[in-house]
């Protein structure tokens, strides 16, 4: 399987994740609003957007994700990363070294927010000022 | 001071070999093989010889380091003190998980991302700047979060700020692991409705 | 560190690859991982505590700035114990051109001391002691052939002696060490 086809294949899976709204290159991009810059880049190149490296023998796979408010994040991002590991170790039958997953963006906040439902909301708030 | 005396020790028979040469061969893991030295009988009780001694002397050093408890640990600290002040900036925030081979992570600027459109989308403010203070990359440390925005006029300030807070550390509590120690709100700014 | 972080039953490769990428935690690790082993052994080379930590805490850092240049990342090990014995040459060379040697305390002197020498079971045990007690000259030829591997040319270079030297060091370290191991055949 070439690098390209496994990013293709990459990219389709980590798009079918729950709570994934778009992946990115992982090319840092250097703006203030990174974000918005960030889908115009996916529009280019829709498909091929997970980073594949080898460094001599060792595979490292990269990907950038924007995600949405309904699922908690670390759970999505957790997801995409095994997903990701799984379909390296199944299509290359070689272990990916490194999977790196990167949350760039969290989209879609805006409605209520029930505050009971992080965890540790409470404790975390420190007495004001 | 110096154990150095100045007669030299007389070398081994080594059935014209120097233990020099011994040696050497031993680096290159015995190939390839050369027939004299492992003819000789006393070469090979040689190299024999140095190998164990070799072996036990790296044994040695590893027994003693995981025998003895770490005596103190200050120079790691000061290490990774001066490691973290060179590292660049545009800090990510690491998202664990059990497998070594997955580093997952949110990047800060999504971090103020999330907590500007918190508060955006409260209701009554208008979200300004927004740092994060702290370790962001090392789990468990506290993070502060100061955020100044602008008040919507004619509400009250001190509830407002209250609700703000509480909704922010639910969106940081929900979408990161970030031990948020405090979330400081400052309004410097005044709209119309 | 918490005890059930799984960076710490990860392999030196992955955490090497990590911290290229700017892991600093997975770096923690390594240097948590080998830094006793690296510690006791400047420790030998330069008879003395205070420096060998300085001498760590040194590599380790240079370990970190240079980690790209270590193509094999599963070999951190070999790699950061080269960068450990090239900054205590470094220090003993400093040394010896500002005549203090006299005033560096040597554990080895004090190992010798019949009354403090433990008695030892364990194999390894043994050699250590043994080559604690090696005079340190004797000591640093030996650590700097068999642990850094080192030629004889490269060992005469470093410390500023003949090569012929050298091989008398060697030849004196290795008979020692192999009559105190003897016992354990």
């Amino acid at each position: 399987m070439s690098d390209e086809a496994l990013s293709r294949a990459l990219t389709d899976r980590i798009r079918s994740v729950p709570g994934v709204t778009g992946v990115y290159p992982t090319r840092p991009i250097v703006h203030a609003a990174a974000e918005a810059v960030a889908s115009t880049f996916a529009l280019q190149e829709p498909d091929v957007l997970v980073d594949v490296h080898r460094d001599g023998s060792a595979l490292r796979i990269g990907a950038g994700i924007a995600v949405d408010d309904a699922r908690p994040a670390p759970e999505t991002v957790r997801e995409v990363g095994e997903r990701i590991r799984d379909l390296v170790d199944e299509r290359t039958g070689a272990p990916a070294d490194l999977v790196e997953v990167t949350i760039r963006l969290v989209e879609g906040i805006g409605g209520p927010v029930d505050e009971s439902a992080g965890p540790d909301a409470g404790e975390h708030v420190a007495t004001p000022g | 001071m110096s154990d150095i005396d100045d007669v030299p020790v007389p070398e081994d028979d080594l059935d014209g070999h120097t233990m020099e040469e011994l040696a050497e061969y031993l680096d290159r893991g015995r190939s390839p093989r050369d027939p004299a030295i492992e003819g000789s009988a006393s070469c090979r009780l040689a190299l024999s010889n140095m190998e164990r001694l070799r072996e036990l002397s790296l044994g040695a050093l590893q027994h003693r380091a995981d025998a003895e408890p770490d005596r103190e640990t200050d120079w790691v600290d000061r290490l990774l003190a001066t490691i973290r002040s060179e590292v660049r900036p545009g800090r990510d925030v690491p998202v664990p998980h059990p497998d070594p081979r997955l580093r997952l992570s949110m990047t800060e600027a999504a971090v103020r991302g999330l907590v500007r459109r918190t508060g955006d989308t409260m209701g009554g403010v208008v979200m300004g700047s927004c740092t994060l203070d702290g370790e962001l990359g090392d789990p468990g440390a506290p993070v502060h979060v100061r955020v100044t925005a602008g008040l919507v006029y004619g509400a009250p300030a001190d509830e407002t700020a209250d609700r703000l807070r509480v909704r922010i550390a639910a969106a940081l509590a929900r979408h990161t692991t970030l031990t948020v120690a405090s979330v400081d709100v400052v309004f410097d700014d005044v709209y119309l409705p | 560190m918490d005890h059930d972080d799984p960076l710490l039953r990860a392999e030196d490769a992955t955490l090497v690859v990590r911290a290229v990428e700017g892991d600093v935690r997975a770096f923690e690790v390594l240097a948590r991982r080998h830094g006793p082993v690296m510690r006791l052994y400047a420790e030998q080379m330069l008879g003395s505590n205070v420096e060998s930590d300085d001498v760590v805490q040194d590599s380790f850092l240079t370990g970190w700035r240079r980690l790209s240049d270590l193509n094999d990342p599963a070999r951190f090990r070999p790699w950061v114990m080269q960068i450990v014995t090239r900054k205590a040459l470094d220090r003993l060379r400093r040394r010896r051109h500002h005549d203090d040697v006299d005033t560096v305390q040597h554990p080895a002197e004090v190992a010798r001391q019949p009354e403090r020498i433990v008695e030892t079971r364990m194999q390894l045990d043994a050699m250590w002691t043994a080559l604690d007690r090696l005079p340190a000259d004797q000591r640093r030829c030996w650590l700097l052939r068999e642990t850094a591997g080192y030629s004889y040319q490269q060992i005469a270079d470093e410390l500023e002696l003949p090569v012929s030297t050298v091989r008398g060091l060697l030849a004196r370290a290795r008979r020692f060490l192999t009559v105190e191991m003897e016992a354990w055949r």
